[in-house]
């Protein structure tokens, strides 16, 4: 498919959009907590990603070099328009929560979701973006650190203490308990 | 929390990982992923991970991959892309073309000068080797004197015979002179020489 999108069939590079846009949207917003901001970063990658196409050279990562173009455009944008990530609001929370409801019983699900993304939110923005990229964008520890261009160990170490993290401050809330 | 399936394999992930890592596997891309379109998807959290932690790690996971994907949201991209790639393909379309022209046009000139060139080197010169020159040997004194001198200084700068009236005795001279340098191999060379 990826090949056939380098080759220029349109078709391929829909099919390629189809499967990739959502993910990178969702990390994006994880990121920023701003759906338009997401949107724009979105289609502003992937309009990227396709004039590169033809000088691309398929080594399997694809994945990696995407995302990659999604966080330095997300960076870049949040730079031009001089804020950072700020913590998330209860209303954007709220919009960007998660439709289903995971393993939790639905009594539970609503509150422990918001506490969860509340935690989240306030993790450095390193340990997000290990998160985001491992949960968001389905990649190997590997992956995430050619994606963030930094040593494995320290993507290991930024995920061993986003979890720590989370769980110290949900497990004042007792929200983790459950699940354990 | 029994154990499910999904964790034994999880678990197996792991030890696979851990046995990578042993290996000294600290490469960006294992060879697991080299030719995949998806790189190998999230790893397997490691023996130092209590299992709350990990419990907490799959609801973080669960809960991030549920954010909503706004309605249409892929068509946008999908239409935005496209309209960047056919914009592309048409600037690319001109200049590629005089480029090629450009390219070609050089590469015959390239291939012409070579060509020139090696026939000038190997094939057969237009004038003789100097060496050639040199290595015959003519006795000046003699030269000066005899008649095979006499005429070739009768000839212009083109080598035709300046025109005059000829007798029969000059004419008789003239052809012994080159019946005796046919014999003397000193003389029919500068001759020959000349005569080029």
């Amino acid at each position: 498919m990826l090949q056939a999108a380098i080759d220029g069939d349109e078709a391929a590079w829909s099919r390629l959009v189809e499967e990739f846009s959502p993910r990178v949207y969702r990390v994006i917003v994880a990121q920023c907590r701003n759906p338009e901001l997401a949107e724009e970063v979105t289609q502003s990658t992937f309009c990227t990603v396709v004039t590169k196409l033809a000088d691309y050279t398929e080594l399997g990562r694809f994945e990696a070099w995407l995302f990659r173009i999604a966080m330095n455009r997300l960076r870049d944008e949040m730079r031009r328009r001089g804020r950072q990530a700020i913590p998330v609001a209860d209303e954007t929370l709220r919009e960007i929560s998660p439709a289903g409801e995971a393993s939790w019983s639905p009594g539970e699900a609503s509150e422990a979701l918001s506490e969860l993304q509340q935690a989240m939110a306030e993790l450095p923005e390193a340990e997000q973006q290990v998160l985001h990229l491992r949960h968001v964008a389905e990649m190997s520890f590997k992956a995430i650190a050619n994606v963030l261009d930094q040593p494995l160990g320290t993507v290991l170490a930024r995920h061993f203490r986003a979890v720590k993290r989370l769980r110290e401050r949900l497990g004042a809330t007792g929200v983790d308990e459950d699940g354990g | 929390m029994g154990q499910t399936p999904g964790k034994k394999k999880q678990r197996n992930r792991q030890s696979e990982t851990d046995a990578d890592r042993s290996r000294g596997d600290t490469g960006m891309f294992s060879f697991r992923n080299q030719p995949d379109l998806r790189s190998d998807g999230p790893d397997p959290l490691g023996s130092d991970y209590s299992p709350q932690d990990r419990d907490l790690d799959i609801k973080s996971g669960e809960s991030l991959r549920q954010i909503p994907v706004p309605q249409g949201l892929a068509d946008r991209v999908r239409e935005a892309s496209l309209a960047q790639w056919r914009q592309q393909r048409r600037l690319r379309v001109g200049p590629s073309r005089s480029r090629i022209a450009i390219k070609r046009m050089a590469l015959a000139a390239c291939m012409a000068i070579a060509v020139l060139a090696a026939f000038w080197v190997t094939g057969p010169g237009l004038e003789p080797p100097e060496a050639e020159t040199l290595d015959v040997p003519v006795a000046m004194d003699d030269y000066r004197y005899h008649p095979t001198a006499t005429l070739l200084a009768s000839l212009d700068a083109d080598g035709m015979l300046v025109g005059h009236e000829l007798t029969w005795y000059d004419a008789h001279d003239e052809l012994l002179s080159i019946l005796e340098a046919q014999h003397s191999g000193d003389e029919w060379g500068y001759l020959e020489l000349e005569m080029r």
